[in-house]
């Protein structure tokens, strides 16, 4: 009686995740999903314009040339130049690498604490009501709302920013990790650990957690988007990287003021916030599509 | 059908004694297992047999102190393994149990193996669980137990995935991270029920095997009564949470006792002779919480009697080292009313 069929959630498993590093199927399937490969393209684009791209730039970021106050864009500045002369393809390049910093460090805080809480919730019974509690009591404030507090209250910088934008999101992806860890727990290679003699932390680490992975990688995809998008906002709104340093967000707000004469201030660094997101959106799709099982039929 | 037949000097190696599994859900409890006793030795092959829900698995798992509490316990009697008993042991000694002592096999293959590891590294996680070697000299282990399970260039395969394996091969995968400790039992619960009849064979054949070669006792837990038949020396079966028949399995099949075993033995198909008709026994089992009172089998009885529903159950030993829980045998009569 204990062994009721688990036969039907075996397609459950996000297991193939690691065949992705493996001899290849997994890559070439993802790479025949138009939406990842589109995904795919504009994410690396964008990595090459954080490392490279600011190396065609003569420009520093935050070099002021007076004369060519709010030139329009052209051959000498290819995305025109701002209220103090400043490039503005130099800051959108350089805030390009703020961007993806602040995304890849609260996907990387958010991913090992929401995984280890998620699969503790998930596997740990007794501990369950207490986590995920707590991680409704953090979820009942809307995500912006939470980290404009906390920058407010610890003060702008850029860790800051990354721990508010990884306490807004750590519940969320602590919720889709247990619900997996969840059927992992009644899959029978977790008894049988147990009946191997194996310790709760090691059936934790070694079986329940490699096997909730495929869902955290797409999740964690998304949460680099509303990272990226969350950073601009929280510079915009002044909440986030103070001033001099070039970023999306405080980018936008500095043109506003010159949106009529200057449009081409806030412009690019729009247009840049919108290509991140939506880059990192396709590619979590694609990758959704390919480690997800239930949409697989469909594709 | 050999070794233990006669060692009943000896100290068994696991011994149940009146075992009680009660699941308790919103004030109400539910008997799951009520009286079960028997014993184990050292080299036995003992077949449990019965319907699903009839307490098998759960009587299983409480040999491994692995009842899914705090809802399913044990909540009386006790399973003595070496003397010990495992239903109050705490953590640290159970997981000494488990895997050194006592190891388990399960249904289905499929998902049994974790997906995410080569079979290899999950073979050599369980031994350094309980041995302090090293990683290489583990591995080396993994490859040899792999080799002893018969499958076939056991190095390269050590490699693969569990999804490049066949169900029948990581049924053997399975058995050889349970015998990776050289445990003294092996549970294996109904091991061959998701596989095909030529690799239920090959997989009996081995746990056979392997318990001649290792000298440890197997309890072989299924509802196939062919394959107690061909590998069990003593058999229990069970119904509704109780032990009605205990035998040895060639007078077990030679003259059943017990009505129930009688049904069982009537709906397989022989193979020797020609039948018309398969005897199904009518009705279907009542499930826990809803057992009626006295024997537990008598509303689907094709022999029962009235006092059947007030008989207080007990197996009575009618023939050494055969015995039924029926009302039949009470004074001496047989179940063959044919």
């Amino acid at each position: 009686m204990t062994n009721i069929s688990t036969t039907d959630h075996t397609d459950l498993q996000p297991a193939p995740w690691l065949a992705l590093f493996g001899e290849g199927a997994m890559s070439r399937r993802l790479f025949r999903s138009p939406t990842f490969a589109v995904g795919f393209s504009i994410v690396a684009l964008l990595v090459l314009a954080a490392t490279i791209g600011v190396w065609f730039s003569p420009y520093q970021p935050n070099s002021m040339d007076l004369t060519a106050r709010l030139a329009a864009p052209g051959p000498q500045h290819w995305f025109g130049t701002d209220n103090f002369g400043r490039d503005i393809f130099t800051r959108v390049a350089v805030g390009s690498q703020m961007s993806l910093l602040v995304g890849l460090l609260v996907v990387v805080i958010t991913g090992i604490g929401g995984a280890l809480l998620g699969a503790l919730a998930g596997y740990v019974r007794a501990l369950d009501n207490i986590i995920m509690r707590v991680m409704d009591a953090f979820m009942a404030f809307p995500a912006m709302l939470l980290a404009i507090a906390i920058t407010a209250a610890l003060g702008p910088s850029l860790m800051n920013v990354v721990v508010a934008l990884a306490v807004s999101y750590i519940p969320r992806t602590a919720r889709i990790v247990r619900g997996t860890a969840l059927v992992v727990r009644e899959q029978q290679y977790v008894e049988a650990a147990l009946v191997a003699g194996a310790h709760t932390r090691r059936v934790l680490l070694v079986h329940v957690l490699p096997n909730c992975l495929g869902s955290l990688i797409v999740q964690l995809t998304f949460v680099f988007a509303y990272a990226v998008l969350a950073e601009a906002t929280l510079s915009y709104l002044g909440v986030g990287l103070p001033p001099p340093a070039p970023t999306w967000g405080n980018g936008i707000a500095s043109g506003r003021e010159y949106i009529v004469e200057a449009w081409w201030m806030s412009l690019f660094p729009g247009l840049a916030i919108t290509f991140a997101v939506l880059g990192f959106n396709l590619l979590g799709d694609g990758l959704r599509d390919v480690l997800d099982p239930h949409l697989r039929a469909e594709t | 059908m050999s070794a233990a037949a006669s060692t009943e000097t000896v100290a068994p190696l696991l011994s149940v004694e009146h075992l009680r599994i009660v699941a308790a859900a919103r004030r109400r409890e539910d008997l799951l297992v009520e009286d079960v006793s028997f014993a184990v030795h050292a080299g036995e092959f003992l077949g449990i047999v019965g319907e699903s829900g009839c307490g098998k698995s759960m009587t299983a798992l409480s040999m491994l102190g692995l009842l899914p509490g705090p809802n399913v316990r044990a909540s009386g009697g006790r399973v003595l393994f070496d003397g010990q008993d495992i239903l109050t042991m705490g953590g640290s000694s159970l997981r000494h149990l488990r895997g050194n002592d006592v190891a388990m096999i399960f249904q289905d293959p499929m998902s049994s193996l974790n997906p995410v590891q080569t079979i290899g590294e999950q073979i050599v996680e369980t031994i350094l669980l309980h041995e302090k070697i090293g990683r290489e000299r583990a591995w080396a282990r993994a490859v040899e137990l792999l080799a002893e399970v018969n499958i076939p260039a056991a190095a390269q395969r050590a490699r693969d995935y569990p999804h490049q394996l066949s169900g029948g091969m990581r049924q053997r995968v399975m058995i050889a991270m349970a015998i990776a400790c050289k445990p003294r039992l092996l549970i294996a619960d109904e091991p061959t029920t998701a596989l095909d009849v030529t690799i239920q064979a090959q997989i009996l054949e081995l746990l056979d095997r392997l318990r001649r070669e290792r000298g440890m006792a197997v309890i072989l837990i299924t509802h196939d009564l062919g394959v107690i038949a061909e590998y069990a020396d003593r058999v229990l079966v069970m119904y509704s949470g109780r032990i009605v028949e205990r035998a040895e399995v060639a007078s077990l099949f030679a003259q059943p006792l017990h009505p129930y075993t009688h049904g069982l033995l009537g709906s397989v198909p022989p193979l020797e002779e020609e039948v018309d008709e398969l005897v199904a026994i009518e009705g279907q089992p009542p499930s826990p919480g809803a057992w009626p009172s006295g024997c537990r089998f008598q509303p689907r009885c094709p022999q029962s009697r009235p006092e059947c529903a007030s008989w207080s159950v007990r197996l009575i030993e009618s023939e050494p080292d055969h015995a039924a829980a029926c009302i039949l045998h009470e004074h001496g009569e047989t179940s063959h009313a044919d």
